[in-house]
């Protein structure tokens, strides 16, 4: 099964002329360990956005893995 | 005068004549049609009468019809038209332009600033941009905008007054529009710059030496299609008009640089907020009680004396990334003059994090080039939250009722 949050995270990295990931640990912080900035972030937003219907950020910041598959679990 | 329409077949001078004066009269005509020879007679025959023809094209119609049920009635007291009906179209030519006044068409603006709304002209507003002289006769007109719109009136009105035959191009897919200029020999074209971007690849190595001038209208000046135009047809002249719904054609130019002409000075005017501003004088008649009216395009000023400016866009081009104010049209200009782009649209994305984001929808020149190519193309030139952060590749860009581009 596809995992929607790699996919978005690989792609937004692509654009970035980054190697693409493997697999994303829960831990992994999306701005710290992924580097990427607010310009990132909302890509990646609008990426996740597309394919599961929901804005990771429509109810305040999140900055892990783990807290973007729950604000995921949440709405589904 | 023929107006050669690849659908309905052709319509000579009898036969439009026929069709101007063979049907009833009535003062107030709703019409909503989307074929020229039935617009263009009605229209005709609403100004010899003068009668008032509301204009709808079939998109407008199931939205605005309610709307118009209570428009009020022309302001003209109701009158028969007391002269003899005229012998044919060359006296009706010249009963129309000594009476400019008489009769009047209503359109609706396209409400891309707002609601739309109801302007009404005469043939004396239509006709200011319309050039009637023994140079313009005998021409071929290609007719690429709606005929119920402000443009494709006057593309029609131009072919009229100077006996031109009119070639019906609206809506037709590129490849056809291409086969029709080549077996009509239309000399003249006038379209938005979309259409243009989308016909040149349909074009290939067909050679056109008929074709004397092509003009651009409805949409931003864009240099790099131009360019490309002025490339593939040497011989033609290039023409950018400046002209809207409310005053039909205002101003001309060759380049992207309007001048004023001279007995107009005192109609244009730019706002502190560097917004055109025109004189109500030269607009039809519609709901705006200001002397001034405000075009919201705005404009880069070239020159004081003469006026000469510039137009740089619309409020509404741009938007707010994270803080940062960004001009979509700039953007949308870079990508189209980027080789393996022919055309490209880019709106904002609304996001939590960053209020907006930009993304594009782009047609390939080029198939081989990715997403990526194009970004990094992007960021040698821009800010980073300028560069679409998600590049669509698309197979072709919708158009509006009017031939532009819509975000």
């Amino acid at each position: 099964m596809s995992d929607p949050v790699l996919k978005a995270v690989n792609e937004v990295r692509a654009n970035l002329n980054l190697p693409a990931l493997e697999s994303l640990s829960d831990e992994t912080h999306l701005r710290a360990d992924l580097q990427m900035d607010s310009l990132d972030l909302a890509e990646l937003a609008v990426r996740i956005e597309d394919v599961t219907g929901t804005d990771i950020f429509a109810s305040g910041l999140v900055s892990t893995v783990a807290e973007v598959r729950s604000r995921l679990q949440e709405k589904g | 005068m023929r107006l050669v329409d690849s659908q309905t077949g052709i319509t000579d001078n009898e036969a439009f004549y026929q069709k101007i004066f063979a049907g009833q009269v009535s003062r107030r005509r709703l019409l909503v049609s989307q074929d020229p020879a039935t617009v263009f007679s009605e229209l005709l025959r609403g100004f010899y009468y003068g009668n008032e023809t509301l204009l709808l094209d079939d998109s407008l119609y199931e939205n605005e019809w309610k709307q118009w049920e209570g428009v009020a009635v022309a302001n003209r007291e109701p009158e028969e038209h007391s002269g003899k009906l005229p012998d044919e179209l060359d006296d009706l030519r010249s009963w129309l332009s000594e009476h400019p006044g008489w009769g009047s068409v209503s359109l609706l603006t396209s409400g891309t600033t707002g609601k739309p709304q109801r302007v009404s002209h005469t043939l004396e507003s239509l006709l200011r941009g319309v050039k009637i002289n023994a140079n313009q006769r005998g021409k071929v007109w290609g007719l690429a905008f709606n005929p119920t719109h402000i443009a494709g009136i006057e593309v029609f009105l131009q072919a009229f007054f100077n006996d031109c035959d009119l070639v019906n191009l609206f809506s037709l897919p590129p490849e056809r529009v291409v086969e029709l200029l080549l077996e009509e020999e239309v000399t003249h074209l006038s379209a938005t710059p979309s259409f243009y971007r989308n016909l040149l690849p349909s074009l290939g190595q067909v050679e056109l030496p008929g074709l004397e001038r092509l003009t651009f209208g409805g949409e931003r000046f864009d240099p790099v299609l131009v360019h490309r135009l002025r490339e593939r047809f040497p011989a033609a002249r290039i023409t950018n008009v400046y002209a809207s719904t409310e005053g039909a054609t205002l101003l001309v130019s060759d380049t992207d640089i309007f001048t004023v002409p001279v007995g107009l000075e005192d109609s244009f005017r730019i706002s502190d907020d560097k917004h055109l501003l025109v004189s109500q004088r030269l607009l039809g008649e519609f709901q705006n009680n200001e002397e001034w009216y405000d075009t919201g395009d705005r404009v880069e000023e070239i020159s004081a004396e003469p006026l000469r400016i510039r137009f740089t866009g619309r409020d509404t081009d741009n938007v707010n990334v994270g803080g940062y104010n960004v001009n979509l049209a700039e953007i949308e200009d870079a990508l189209r003059g980027l080789h393996e782009v022919r055309e490209a649209r880019v709106i904002p994305r609304q996001n939590s994090l960053l209020g907006q984001i930009l993304v594009a929808e782009v047609v390939l020149q080029e198939p081989e080039v990715t997403e990526q190519q194009l970004r990094e193309a992007l960021e040698k030139r821009f800010q980073r939250y300028m560069v679409p952060r998600m590049i669509s590749i698309v197979q072709e860009l919708s158009l509006s009722r009017t031939g532009k581009l819509e975000r």
